[in-house]
């Protein structure tokens, strides 16, 4: 088998370095794919506040003083409630959390305004230390002794030593402190002790100011304050993988279900199921899509590899027919044709299988099963080939036969196909491709098969037509070369059916990732407002705005103003933004752009759907004035509602403190160089890059761009075996006609036209079904997680997938051309 | 004249079947081809052909091209398989074969020997490896065993000093010996040769075909030798003639007593009672569509039809 191997050494190291090529792919994508997903995952619980994604168990101690009179007592409680946690859930989280508990804000009574919080939190001494004075000690007659922020004591003006009366009596001021390390992420979820809070009640004119002070622990439980305590479990996002997530979100529910059973009335608080939970549909999609993407890339991977085989198989075959011939049983015959493939493949995908290790990445079930089931598969079809081609021992057929037609079981067969793709388009449609079913993921590859089975079919009848054409023409070359098509017509279904997928998945992939970098972009254009948007807090002077205006590469300039203000409206109000912006002149800026900008009305101002039906209501911002709605806006581009209402004032506002710039490019650096400091320059540019960087959109993105080359590769290959096996074949078709006088030009240009119209054709067809593929897939695969909050559109032109099904058919042809002949120079030499 | 009796004892005992001594039987052989799995129209191949073939003997088979020598000797080596008809080959009936049985056929009671000198021996075997191969195919040689038959083989057909050398570095001639060697590996009972001699210059097809007749005479192997080559088909003891599928005449050559060789052309009657004319004889006489036979007292007149072309007149 050695020595055989080593006479078809060309054919077999094509195999192998498809073989590894193809194993390198299907190990090494779903590697860098996992580790994307676990860098996802882990972004999206490093990106939420520290405050949101910890799991917070509340308890609420009102007058009564049973339970949690001492530190030990909720330390207990503490192991009691980690115990609870579900092992999916505790393997995701630190064993070192924090608690603590702290009285509501109390009014200062000689300060107006101004509140102050009594807290203890657990290990806090570790996390501070005392720029004066010393920890609070246990309580004295009644009177609790404190230890305040240094920055939010300075910002109230209250001193070391000072004595503030409370609601329940006064307490001491014994020390200030700073953190030791602002970084840690305590202080992100403990927020209360960083700065001054600010909250302004109902109709109130003025903010209150809430500070948090640290008291001694056992002095402020046993203290006949209403408390609230708090118990904070932490996600380590480090533990957290694509492939844990779901048992981690079905841990946090069972969780907030033990803790509810408990003699104590417990609240979980978490954002952590939500962060998620958002992930995770992101996670279905990712896997739906990639599940696609790599489905056609395995189907198209072993289409190339079986083209190889078979070449490999018919050039052993004469060896083989001898073997056979002079006693070589059926088993033992397969078995060195299999063996042979075993040769050049196992030890391919053995080294791609250790090389994709050095892809960064968790290993799933498809990285180890994927490079056996490819050398399995092309084993197989070695083997299951020579089998068939040398059941009986004789290999030649007679060329005076009619050519056989196809076989009833065949038809069958492929009408089984095209009607498993089509129904399985339907179910996917109705159902998406995130319910892991293995048959749905199978679908779009399916589908390429099937479509790639009516082409083959149909193909010939064109052909005829133009056969006809090409009769009645004067140059006998391109007769004779559809005539020459038209006989291999029903002739090698491989190449077409390896082709068709190819170039379908590859046109869905370059669409794909077309889209999304639209997507992005648009999403950016949506989320900054204008190429350049400058902002600052402290207002934007006139001059400033001339300065901007006159800037390098700067087309114009608006003025606006955004801020946020309560909409008068029921008893509490309504949070609400404001857009103050002449609308006119902001259409005129983003024209040509992907923004709309509303209509201005008339008169009065455009607000969101739940403040539409009022007459008219107060805001407090940018000035104090009555708002009267007179039309319906949903989002404006540059605000981020957050669940707030919208106001749009139609007018160039008195005080500005945004910027929408026009600019090109270029401007950027002029634009900044004008702006003093404290003004904050956001560009679609930078946005649009940021987005892109996300580690799912880039790992996406990078593997639909590595998955689309690999396509075009493996097709061109495909097309290169087809020709090469068939040279023989041609170069026999070829050599009585040179004898009669056929150039070598003539020959080359005879070959084209043979090749040309099943190449064009399936090219077209795989590139129509590729553009077709997101509409036929419809809502299984939702692309808009990928880009921010903007919903993605396949719309885009077709032009980057024409040009690469072109590309590939171009090579192809002029491969065909210049290397198709190779067996005739023999035969008519 | 015979009694009664003598018909009845005669009638009574059993008469030997027809070709029941023959080492190589044909009756009423038919090859059709069809295409694959479906309908198309057929080919026929051999259309009832008889042939009988002694054991040891040396025959030589010709006919044009197309005429179903190739599909006889392809049948006969068990390499294909006959449509209807009886074929036997060294006792074997080839229809009634099990897969296995072929196998077994194949491996050990015949051997054979393309045209094509390339198709005979695999390129990157040895010649010593290449006479092993089938021994080694069939298994149960010890390897020590296969290397000194292999070397007596290349010896008996004057080779042994190509024992080592690939196929590429043999000459035409030294290919087609040591293909010659290879089909008495397992030393088989008939050897089969489908032009054996068609790609080789007049010299060194002449060592070839004495290298075969070197192993009928040596070895008693039957051999069968289909050819276009007069060399080869003046030289044997029966050179049969085969014309659209059938067997059409017998060429029988036995040594005169002055030393010289008779050749005697006879046509060939079938089973059946029916016999090929020579094609130059009946358009000589303008024989069409009918002749007239009669029966005279020690052969069968055959005559063309004259009242047919008068009453066609």
């Amino acid at each position: 088998m050695i020595r055989l191997l080593v006479v078809h050494r060309g054919v077999a190291a094509l195999l192998a370095t498809l073989a590894l090529g193809a194993t390198l792919l299907v190990s090494g994508l779903p590697r860098m794919m996992e580790s994307a997903l676990d860098a996802g995952i882990r972004d999206a619980v490093d990106r939420s506040p520290a405050q949101t994604t910890a799991l917070g168990i509340f308890a609420t101690r009102r007058y009564d003083l049973t339970p949690l009179r001492t530190v030990d007592e909720v330390a207990r409680r503490d192991a009691e409630w980690r115990a609870l946690l579900p092992p999916a859930l505790r393997a995701v989280t630190l064993s070192g959390g924090f608690y603590d508990f702290a009285t509501s804000p109390m009014a200062m009574g000689d300060r107006h305004h101004q509140f102050l919080t009594l807290q203890w939190v657990s290990g806090m001494d570790r996390r501070i230390r005392y720029v004066e004075g010393a920890a609070p000690g246990p309580s004295t007659g009644g009177r609790l002794e404190v230890a305040l922020p240094a920055a939010t004591a300075a910002e109230l003006s209250i001193a070391n030593g000072d004595t503030l009366r409370v609601e329940s009596g006064t307490v001491t001021v014994t020390g200030l402190f700073e953190p030791v390390r602002p970084a840690d992420r305590f202080w992100s979820i403990d927020t209360e002790f960083t700065h001054v809070v600010r909250r302004r009640p109902p109709l109130a004119q003025e903010d209150d100011l809430i500070i948090t002070g640290l008291a001694h622990g056992d002095s402020l439980a046993g203290a006949p304050l209403p408390l609230v305590y708090r118990w904070f479990i932490t996600p380590d996002s480090g533990r957290l993988t694509a492939r844990n997530a779901e048992a981690a979100l079905s841990g946090v529910g069972e969780f907030g279900r033990r803790l509810s059973n408990q003699d104590l009335q417990l609240s979980l608080s978490t954002r952590l199921d939500r962060v998620i939970g958002e992930y995770a549909g992101t996670l279905a999609t990712t896997r739906a899509l990639m599940a696609v993407v790599l489905g056609g890339l395995a189907v198209v991977c072993l289409g190339t590899m079986a083209l190889a085989v078979l070449l490999l198989a018919e050039r052993m075959g004469p060896g083989l027919l001898l073997m056979r011939a002079r006693g070589g049983s059926l088993p033992s015959i397969a078995l060195v044709g299999g063996g042979v493939a075993a040769l050049a493949t196992v030890p391919a995908v053995a080294a791609g299988y250790a090389l994709s290790a050095l892809v960064p990445g968790p290993a799933t079930l498809v990285v180890h099963l994927g490079p056996p089931v490819l050398a399995g598969v092309v084993v197989a079809v070695g083997a299951a080939h020579v089998a068939r081609r040398h059941r009986r021992p004789l290999g030649e057929t007679r060329e005076d036969l009619v050519a056989a037609r196809t076989s009833p079981r065949r038809v069958a067969g492929e009408v089984l196909v095209v009607v498993l793709g089509v129904g399985g388009v339907l179910t996917l449609r109705a159902r998406g491709l995130g319910s892991g079913d293995p048959f749905l993921v199978l679908v779009p590859a399916l589908l390429a098969v099937a479509a790639a089975l009516v082409v083959r079919r149909l193909y010939a009848l064109p052909l005829r037509l133009a056969v006809r054409l090409a009769a009645r023409g004067r140059g006998a070359v391109p007769y004779l070369g559809l005539t020459m098509s038209a006989r291999a017509a029903t002739g090698a279904a491989l190449p077409v059916l390896t082709l068709l997928p190819a170039l379908a998945i590859a046109a869905y992939g370059a669409a794909t990732v077309g889209a999304l970098g639209t997507a992005q972009r648009e999403t950016a254009w949506r989320e900054v407002g204008a190429e350049i948007r400058v902002e600052r807090e402290a207002g934007i002077p006139a001059d400033l705005v001339e300065r901007v205006r006159r800037a390098p590469g700067v087309r114009g300039v608006v003025t606006a103003s955004v801020g946020q203000t309560v909409a008068e409206v029921g008893f509490g109000g309504r949070p609400a933004t404001v857009v103050a912006v002449d609308l006119d002149a902001y259409r005129r800026l983003v024209q040509g752009g992907p923004l709309t900008i509303p209509r201005a009305p008339g008169t009065g101002a455009l607000v969101s759907h739940d403040l539409s039906a009022m007459r008219g209501f107060e805001i407090g911002w940018p000035e104090r004035m009555t708002v009267v709605p007179a039309g319906v806006v949903g989002a404006m581009p540059a605000v981020d509602l957050r669940d707030r209402a919208l106001i749009v004032i139609p007018a160039q506002p008195a005080h500005t403190n945004t910027l929408l710039v026009g600019a090109d490019a270029s401007a950027v650096r002029a634009v900044r160089a004008v702006l003093p400091p404290d003004a904050r320059v956001t560009t679609v540019r930078d946005r649009a890059a940021e987005l892109a960087r996300a580690p799912l959109a880039s790992a996406v993105d990078g593997v639909l761009r590595a998955v689309t080359a690999a396509l075009a590769v493996y097709a061109l290959v495909a097309v290169a075996i087809a020709l090469v096996g068939g040279a023989p074949a041609r170069g026999r078709a070829l050599g009585p006609l040179r004898s009669l006088g056929l150039t070598t030009r003539q020959a080359r240009l005879l070959t084209m036209i043979e090749v040309a119209p099943a190449l064009l054709l399936t090219t077209l067809a795989g590139l129509a079904l590729g553009l077709a593929m997101p509409a036929l897939l419809g809502r299984g695969i939702d692309l808009s997680a990928y880009a921010g909050a903007g919903a993605v559109s396949h719309a885009p032109g077709p032009a980057v997938p024409a040009a690469l099904a072109a590309g590939i058919a171009a090579v192809a042809l002029a491969g065909a051309y210049l290397g198709g002949i190779g067996g005739s120079r023999g035969q008519s030499g | 004249m015979d009694s009664l009796a003598d018909l009845e004892s005669r009638a009574g005992r059993e008469a030997p079947a027809f070709g029941a001594r023959a080492h190589i039987l044909c009756d009423n052989l038919v090859r059709i081809f069809k295409p694959e799995g479906a309908t198309g129209v057929e080919v026929v191949a051999l259309q009832g052909l008889d042939l009988l073939i002694g054991e040891g003997e040396l025959v030589a088979i010709v006919g044009a091209s197309g005429s179903g020598k190739s599909t006889l000797l392809n049948v006969l080596s068990g390499l294909d398989v006959p449509t209807a008809g009886l074929a036997r080959v060294a006792g074997v009936d080839l229809l009634s074969m099990t897969p296995r049985d072929r196998l077994r056929f194949r491996r050990f009671v015949v051997g054979f020997i393309w045209q094509q000198t390339a198709r005979n021996l695999l390129p990157y075997l040895t010649a010593r490896e290449n006479v092993a191969l089938p021994m080694r195919l069939a298994g149960g040689t010890a390897r020590r065993e296969r290397r000194a038959r292999a070397g007596e083989l290349l010896e008996l057909i004057g080779v042994a000093d190509c024992a080592d050398r690939r196929p590429g570095e043999l000459s035409g001639g030294q290919q087609q010996r040591v293909a010659v060697a290879v089909a008495l590996a397992n030393s088989p009972q008939v050897i089969l040769a489908d032009e054996p001699t068609g790609e080789l210059d007049s010299e060194t097809s002449d060592t070839v075909f004495g290298a075969l007749r070197h192993a009928n005479r040596e070895l008693g192997v039957t051999t069968v030798i289909v050819t276009h080559d007069p060399l080869v088909s003046e030289q044997v003891d029966r050179t049969i003639g085969i014309r659209d599928g059938r067997t059409s005449s017998e060429t029988v050559r036995r040594t005169s007593s002055d030393g010289g060789v008779i050749a005697e052309e006879y046509a060939v009657l079938d089973r059946a009672g029916r016999l090929q004319l020579p094609r130059e004889f009946t358009s000589a006489l303008s024989m069409e569509h009918r002749v007239r036979l009669e029966l005279e007292r020690d052969h069968i007149g055959v005559w063309p039809d004259t009242r047919g072309d008068e009453s066609n007149d």
